[in-house]
């Protein structure tokens, strides 16, 4: 399931892009589900594992990943979960692929906003108050307040 | 700096135009928009200048905020537009908010937090729209008529129980006044992030929300967000300030409002003023001072509140307004 703790969050890696700078394999880019998410936010093609193919900016290696793309992959690649990110560097086109990666196991992201879940149900818990939400009016006014 | 800034940042592969109205401009939106690709072509060439490849056409210069020191980079900077990352987690900090009052630059910032302690209007937060290899800035948050925001597809006259505003002193009075009765009851939020607060403490509530677009910035998305959720239930209505309302009514004779009305950028000094909202107060005060209608912030003068300067103080707003008795 998913866990947001909204707000400030000291624990957490803020700047995602230097951490997966310094973080990530050529594995993570090779995976099929790297694919999906780098060719439906990015629009991007994974050509080889270093190398990516941008509509806008030609060939690029997956240091040039958009932020949000690159946060997903932190995700995706933290099974332990033993750090939490800063999601807010995803924009509502990432949402979809945060609720999948949360299908299978437990994740924990923070969020600095109301990142855009969409109109459909989902489940999530509001860490900083432990109310589960199931869709966005109810994470509207569970979380709101602390962003 | 005061006035508009047009842009034009390109390299081989990207073109970015823009333009920036005003001190702080915000730029959030979906990720893969190229946020990240522009906000490198300014660090690159911040670094190496035309050796970079990178052209940036504009009237100042252009600079990336890179430097982790970033107090003593900032110290070092003016006349400039500042471009930040959203990984600088010193955005959200009062520190930063105090480190930019009062400098002569232009601020564009990538980040999606609302960034509390900064007075940034909701006209400046901005996605990145993108055509081939062509990109510009879109405002995120559309004005309507009576510069109300809905996320609803249509609109209609508000019917509120309550007047929510932010202010707690002489704007708070004027709507107090206004609503004499009738059914609508004023009340204040004392506070931009207490408007959010008042919302949620009273879900029943038909709400107008009416506060000083000029440093809503911070708020509106959760504010909207709501505004969505509740759909019907609350109106929100953003004017640049009350104190913009009162120079727009005509009411108080000072030279050359109306040609400040038209385009205030022109005269609004960054490094004097955090926010339009604190230039069109200050404007007030001293376009006033010295006469009967001298104009306070601390409590409404007698003047303002006459049934015929109320009505057309409000005049621009009017047309989504609940109802007064006395329309």
């Amino acid at each position: 399931m998913l866990n947001i703790y909204f707000g400030d969050m000291p624990e957490a890696i803020y700047n995602t892009a230097v951490f997966f700078k310094n973080t990530y394999k050529d594995s993570w880019i090779a995976s099929p589900l790297a694919a999906e998410m780098i060719a439906d936010v990015d629009r991007s093609r994974v050509v080889t594992p270093q190398i990516i193919e941008s509509p806008v900016l030609g060939m690029i290696t997956p240091l040039q990943l958009s932020g949000g793309v690159k946060t997903l992959l932190l995700i995706a690649n933290d099974k332990s979960g033993k750090h939490v990110f800063n999601a807010s560097t995803c924009g509502d086109n990432c949402a979809k692929w945060i609720l999948r990666l949360a299908q299978s196991r437990k994740v924990v992201i923070n969020l600095r906003h109301l990142m855009d879940f969409g109109d459909d149900t989902f489940k999530a818990k509001v860490l900083n108050n432990g109310r589960i939400v199931r869709n966005m009016r109810e994470m509207v006014e569970a979380a709101g307040q602390y962003v | 700096m005061k006035g508009r800034i047009d842009i034009r940042v390109s390299n081989s592969r990207a073109s970015f135009r823009f333009t920036l109205n005003r001190n702080i401009t915000v730029v959030r939106g979906d990720s893969g928009t190229g946020k990240t690709t522009l906000y490198e072509m300014i660090a690159e060439h911040t670094r190496l200048g035309k050796a970079s490849g990178v052209e940036i056409a504009a009237p100042c210069p252009c600079v990336a905020l890179t430097d982790m020191d970033w107090q003593n980079q900032l110290g070092h900077t003016r006349g400039s537009v500042v471009f930040i990352d959203e990984g600088a987690d010193y955005l959200a900090s009062r520190g930063f908010a105090s480190a930019i009052q009062k400098t002569d630059n232009y601020y564009v910032i990538f980040n999606r937090e609302n960034l509390h302690e900064l007075p940034y209007s909701v006209e400046e937060i901005y996605e990145i729209r993108t055509s081939t290899r062509y990109h510009t800035l879109k405002k995120i948050y559309q004005r309507r008529e009576g510069y109300v925001y809905s996320q609803a597809r249509t609109q209609q006259k508000a019917r509120a129980d309550v007047l929510l505003t932010e202010d707690s002193h002489a704007g708070y009075q004027f709507y107090q006044r206004l609503y004499e009765g009738t059914a609508v009851r004023c009340e204040t939020a004392k506070s931009n992030s207490g408007v959010y607060t008042w919302l949620q403490d009273h879900p029943e509530q038909n709400v107008f929300v009416m506060a000083d677009g000029a440093a809503f910035g911070s708020e509106i998305d959760r504010v909207m967000k709501l505004e969505k959720q509740r759909a019907g239930r609350i109106t929100v209505c953003l004017p640049e300030s009350f104190e913009w309302l009162i120079l727009k009514s005509g009411l108080i004779p000072i030279k050359g409002v109306e040609k400040m009305l038209e385009d205030p950028g022109e005269q609004i000094e960054s490094a004097k003023f955090f926010s339009w909202e604190r230039f069109f107060e200050d404007y007030l005060i001293r376009g006033s001072a010295g006469t009967y209608y001298a104009y306070s912030k601390g409590r409404l003068l007698p003047f303002y509140a006459v049934r015929e300067n109320l009505n057309r103080i409000i005049e621009s707003v009017a047309e989504h307004m609940p109802e007064t008795a006395h329309e």
